[in-house]
């Protein structure tokens, strides 16, 4: 019942907050050609607040941004994005999730310091600690679950980590 | 010995004047191209050149060895309209029985703006033709001495004198390869007694995306074969009025070159072949000229 319990609190804190609303716009672009092209599009993207991830696929042409409900994308703005770039803007599809990302995805500054505050919160929060919820290589998901640590004594110190001295947790030299 | 021999002079700064930069797509090397530098943007470009020549047709036994770092920056002023500045630093020697001659220093800085009058984009291609205009500033010394006194021209680090110079850059660029044409003509002015000859010249490159030969959304990075020419004519300096036989001239060159063309930066090495040379009376030829350096956008 507890790992029940532990295991929907992290689904809720890992999946909602990227998945919830999100929605994929598919831009057409033309006249991009090279890496850069791609680059300089997803940087300009990127800064746009509420936008996500930012994706490009140089031989279709085509940007896919996931961003959240909040964005509102135009075709005069993007026209006007795009042209700063030397590219130019034909039109979009909207999605209503954001299935066309996946991990090697290049996150927006803005969702990048939120996951990372995230984590932060969640990894090392002490009032959230109990709860376990780690991701110290990155890659989006827990470490272990919570009670993976009650059998861990990475610190040598004989007493489980997360227990009563978990000043010294992770102290694995 | 003709120490005021122009031609090496005239050769080195027709290459250095119109090395101007690119952007982060396969561009060629040694000249510009008609792709965009983004509204406020900015790309920065550091080039090493290092041309050597040795066939003297004079019989004189002279070698000559320059050394520039062309420093350049670019901004995109508009989507349309780009300015460059270039500032090039140059090490010369002349090696003849006479002696040995050298000096280096900041040599003729240029400024450059490029506008571009026609576009067409599609998908994964752009067509561009873009105008330019610049104008070379004498921020190099032309007096120079050494023990033997004043040095030649062709060993100054910079000319005297201010020119101006424009043309037109056609290029197309698609995923798989690009091609860039570029004609152009430098009015040289008085410096003095002094006017080097005007410069017209002629340029093209091929960019041949080699890796990844298949695409995929994870490419970081374009390694391109790069094959160029360069046909250039030199007209002949005049002194006093009166022409240089031994000045001016008509050289092409082949630049097989390799570019690697990531988000963010390209790395770019050449080596320029002069295949003909048609020179005016006892000029020194050339043999051949390095060119290797990167370009960072911001």
């Amino acid at each position: 019942m507890k790992k029940l319990i532990t295991g929907a609190i992290l689904t809720f804190f890992l999946a909602a907050p990227a998945l919830a609303d999100d929605i994929q716009y598919d831009l057409k672009l033309e006249g991009i050609t090279c890496p850069f092209c791609v680059a300089t599009s997803e940087r300009a993207l990127r800064k746009i607040e509420g936008v996500k991830m930012v994706s490009g696929d140089l031989e279709t042409g085509i940007i896919r941004v996931c961003a959240d409900e909040s964005v509102k994308f135009s075709d005069e703005q993007l026209t006007k994005i795009f042209l700063k770039k030397g590219f130019t803007y034909k039109g979009m599809e909207i999605h209503e999730n954001c299935d066309g990302f996946d991990s090697t995805t290049v996150l927006s500054e803005e969702e990048l310091a939120r996951r990372t505050a995230m984590h932060d919160k969640m990894g090392h929060d002490d009032d959230l600690d109990f709860l376990g919820i780690h991701d110290h290589d990155g890659d989006g998901t827990p470490d272990h679950a919570a009670e993976d640590h009650v059998d861990h004594d990475h610190d040598g110190d004989g007493i489980p980590d997360h227990g009563a001295d978990y000043d010294d947790d992770h102290n694995v030299s | 010995m003709n120490w005021s021999d122009p031609k090496w002079n005239i050769a080195l700064l027709s290459l250095i004047f119109w090395i101007i930069p690119g952007n982060s797509w396969a561009v060629p090397i040694t000249f510009n191209t008609a792709l965009p530098v983004s509204q406020g943007e900015i790309i920065f470009r550091e080039q090493i050149i290092i041309g050597k020549a040795s066939d003297d047709v004079g019989g004189l036994d002279r070698k000559m060895t320059a050394l520039t770092v062309n420093s350049v920056m670019a901004y995109g002023v508009t989507p349309d309209l780009a300015i460059f500045g270039i500032l090039p630093l140059t090490f010369k020697k002349l090696k003849s029985p006479a002696g040995v001659r050298e000096t280096d220093g900041i040599g003729d800085g240029r400024l450059v703006a490029r506008y571009t009058l026609y576009k067409k984009n599609a998908v994964g291609k752009t067509t561009r033709i873009a105008p330019f205009i610049g104008l070379k500033v004498p921020t190099g010394d032309n007096q120079r001495t050494d023990g033997l006194g004043l040095l030649p021209p062709n060993l100054q680090p910079g000319t005297g004198s201010w020119d101006v110079f424009g043309g037109v850059i056609a290029t197309y660029a698609s995923v798989d390869w690009n091609l860039d044409f570029q004609a152009s003509y430098r009015v040289n002015t008085r410096d003095g007694g002094t006017e080097r000859g005007d410069v017209a010249r002629a340029d093209v490159s091929f960019q041949y995306r080699l890796l990844p030969r298949t695409l995929s959304r994870y490419d970081k990075g374009f390694f391109y074969g790069v094959m160029e020419a360069n046909l250039v004519h030199s007209g002949k300096l005049q002194t006093g009025g009166i022409g240089d036989s031994n000045s001016g001239g008509t050289t092409l060159y082949l630049v097989p070159g390799i570019q690697y063309a990531t988000r963010r930066w390209v790395a770019e090495a050449a080596v320029q072949i002069p295949v003909i040379q048609d020179l005016n009376g006892s000029a020194l030829e050339k043999d051949f000229t390095v060119l290797a350096g990167f370009r960072v956008n911001f």
